[in-house]
């Protein structure tokens, strides 16, 4: 329980930042300690199986990413809600920090994640596949028609 | 690339979170025993109730239409049935040829 419970400290310090920037990525900054939060959470409760695991910094993206599309899900069904009862948006929380550009946005969340593991922080496909569970091929795939909107978004600007 | 989001610097401190991590795990992981307790109560609960059940109730007695036998009607026999009605009354049913 001792190891486990230093180990999981461990990963926690090692992970929490570029977890929170990632999450940031995917959901904006006001959501995203939230997210990471609840990631961590969710990892901790399976943390037996942490040492078993083969890639422990993939198994925990895979479960952020999916926390992370859980809360995209949400603000959606939130804002159509809101958008039939014809009330105005609820406040965003004090410190919300960095958001969504227009650009950014317009990509799907699958589409953040590639991009964002990929070009910013340098994983390969494999790894990437193995974060969020699909296929290599697939997330090549990916990463060619988004290099033609990021050409594009570059020659707009 | 340079990140966009290395900008991003989270409010709660990683101690803090830590910590709140650990306390929302315990507490889900405490809510999850206390479910399964009673699921499991109430599983045991069930096999009890079954076990000890009430043996099942005598069948009504059987004798409200019942009686088949042979009659004579002119020169040949024809089977009826006495029929209980309701207020002590009876009714006999005899089958013709067709």
């Amino acid at each position: 329980m001792g190891v486990e419970r230093e180990l999981f400290a461990a990963f926690f310090q090692r992970n929490h930042l570029a977890a929170c920037r990632f999450a940031c990525a995917l959901v904006g900054g006001a959501e995203a300690e939230d997210a990471v939060q609840e990631a961590f959470v969710r990892l901790h409760l399976r943390q037996r199986r942490l040492p078993a695991v083969e890639n422990p910094e993939a198994f925990f993206y895979r479960i952020l990413y999916n926390v992370c599309r859980t809360l995209l899900r949400r603000r959606q069904v939130r804002t159509t809600l809101v958008g039939w009862l014809g009330r105005p948006d609820p406040p965003q929380p004090p410190g919300a920090g960095l958001e969504l550009s227009e650009a950014w946005r317009t990509l799907s969340p699958r589409e953040r994640a590639i991009f964002y593991l990929m070009d910013y922080r340098g994983w390969d496909a494999a790894a990437v596949a193995a974060a969020l569970g699909m296929r290599p091929a697939t997330v090549r795939v990916h990463r060619h028609r988004l290099r033609g909107k990021i050409l594009e978004w570059e020659a707009e600007s | 690339m340079n990140d966009p989001f290395s900008a991003f610097a989270p409010a709660t401190p990683p101690d803090a979170m830590l910590a709140a991590v650990r306390r929302e795990a315990h507490r889900r992981r405490r809510q999850r025993r206390g479910v399964l307790t009673g699921v499991a109560g109430l599983a045991v609960a069930a096999a009890v109730l079954w076990w000890f059940r009430p043996a099942p109730a005598p069948l009504p007695p059987t004798s409200d239409a019942v009686l088949v036998l042979a009659v004579t009607s002119g020169d040949r026999e024809m089977p009826y049935t006495l029929l209980a009605l309701p207020g002590g009354r009876t009714m006999v049913v005899v089958r013709t040829a067709p």
